[in-house]
């Protein structure tokens, strides 16, 4: 899944970015470079019959690497004295942020609930330290905590490589939901987090470094 | 926000998502497929962000937390504009109303919320019917995106993953204006 590995994310730039950008990011993890500008009008039909598609396995593996990567450098990019920024703090007119996720409950909360998501699919253990979706209390520091996330993701790797077109709808022990639900589940839920990370990074005058490139 | 955490913690225990022993695959879910679970996901995100767009006061369509963002109307409408592109491609057809080059609509188009929510709906559908239609084989097709094919189930992930960082985005701009979002309701 090219696409997954994409570099550019519309995360809200301070210009709007082309869609031929876009094109470029799904083409970037391809073997080919693209700088055609594309209208939103299809031209022609486009689809074409399948070419060897790539296992499941591997398709999922680039989802999780993809989500990865913007979340752990969302992650590094708050500085380690905001990691419990809470939009709360900030006491903005007309809002009501109370009880919300700091950011690094933000983190610690995607990273557990990637355990939760992706261990029945492994068939692993979830660490004794993660009794909720809130993840470990003990973690204190900037490092422990994107360890924390990382390890998640290392999960979501060993997770992905259990996909196969002949399981992947079939329900792992002591869930609901198939594999392939599980897995992409996982992924979904933790862009929905990775959205509300950049509101954070921005409420701190800090630009989401998917979004540095173009910005300016 | 801890609304969210009371749905994953439910949707953790919906799951029995224990993990304390080995796995062991059970008997596949009855007159489920691949395009079935996508078209799950596609609804679930996609639904949300109609239940934003009908939620959300007009008079507040075009408050935006940070000066370099997208307004909460423009969040919206670059969403569903980016679904449209790759719903055209996909099924190679211009389905969807004109909105114009590239995927950033502007508001003149859509001056009114009732014209932004029919625009984030028909994306939302439009989507749906694609998927459906060509079912677990269009999934393997692949589809031409500037010089590259892609597969479409990729590019059908990566709508949705989109969609789900605009919905987070959106999230934290409900809260910013003292609202709940609509999915935290529950």
């Amino acid at each position: 899944m090219m696409i997954m590995t994409m570099t550019i994310r519309m995360v809200t730039p301070m210009k709007p970015i082309p869609i031929f950008l876009l094109v470029a990011a799904l083409v970037s993890a391809g073997t080919a470079a693209s700088h055609g500008t594309r209208g939103t009008r299809a031209e022609a039909p486009q689809s074409q019959p399948s070419q060897q598609p790539p296992t499941l396995a591997a398709a999922m593996d680039r989802e999780v690497t993809a989500i990865e990567k913007q979340l752990v450098e969302v992650a590094e990019a708050m500085p380690e004295e905001k990691y419990n920024f809470s939009p709360e703090s900030l006491k903005l007119p007309g809002a009501d942020y109370k009880g919300v996720r700091t950011f690094a409950g933000q983190v610690k909360h995607v990273a557990a609930s990637n355990y939760f998501l992706w261990s029945p699919l492994t068939g692993e253990k979830i660490p004794e330290n993660i009794k909720d979706g809130n993840g470990p209390a003990d973690l204190k520091t900037k490092a422990e905590t994107i360890q924390f996330l990382k390890d998640s993701f290392a999960l979501g790797h060993r997770a992905a490589a259990t996909l196969t077109s002949e399981n992947s709808l079939q329900t792992p022990e002591h869930s609901k939901s198939s594999r392939l639900h599980l897995a992409t589940f996982g992924v979904a839920h933790a862009y929905d987090h990775y959205g509300q990370m950049v509101e954070y990074l921005r409420m701190n005058g800090i630009v989401p470094p998917a979004s540095r490139a173009k910005s300016d | 926000m801890k609304h969210l955490i009371v749905l994953i913690v439910l949707a953790v225990l919906a799951t029995g998502v224990c993990a304390q022993s080995q796995s062991q695959d059970q008997t596949p879910l009855p007159a489920r497929s691949r395009s079935d679970e996508m078209l799950d996901r596609w609804n679930a995100i996609g639904n949300k962000l109609v239940a934003m767009a009908q939620d959300f006061p007009e008079d507040k369509y075009d408050y935006k937390l940070q000066k370099d963002e997208r307004t909460f109307a423009l969040n919206l409408l670059h969403a569903a504009a980016l679904d449209f592109v790759l719903i055209r491609a996909v099924a190679g057809s211009n389905v969807g109303p004109d909105f114009g080059e590239g995927d950033n609509p502007s508001r003149d188009a859509f001056k009114t919320k009732a014209d932004v929510v029919k625009f984030v709906q028909e994306a939302v559908a439009d989507g749906a019917d694609v998927i459906k239609q060509q079912g677990d084989a269009g999934l393997d097709k692949t589809t031409k995106l500037g010089k590259k094919l892609h597969h479409n189930s990729d590019i059908w992930m990566f709508a949705i993953e989109h969609s789900a960082e605009h919905y987070g985005q959106l999230v934290v701009y409900y809260r910013a204006n003292n609202m709940v979002p609509p999915d935290s309701r529950r």
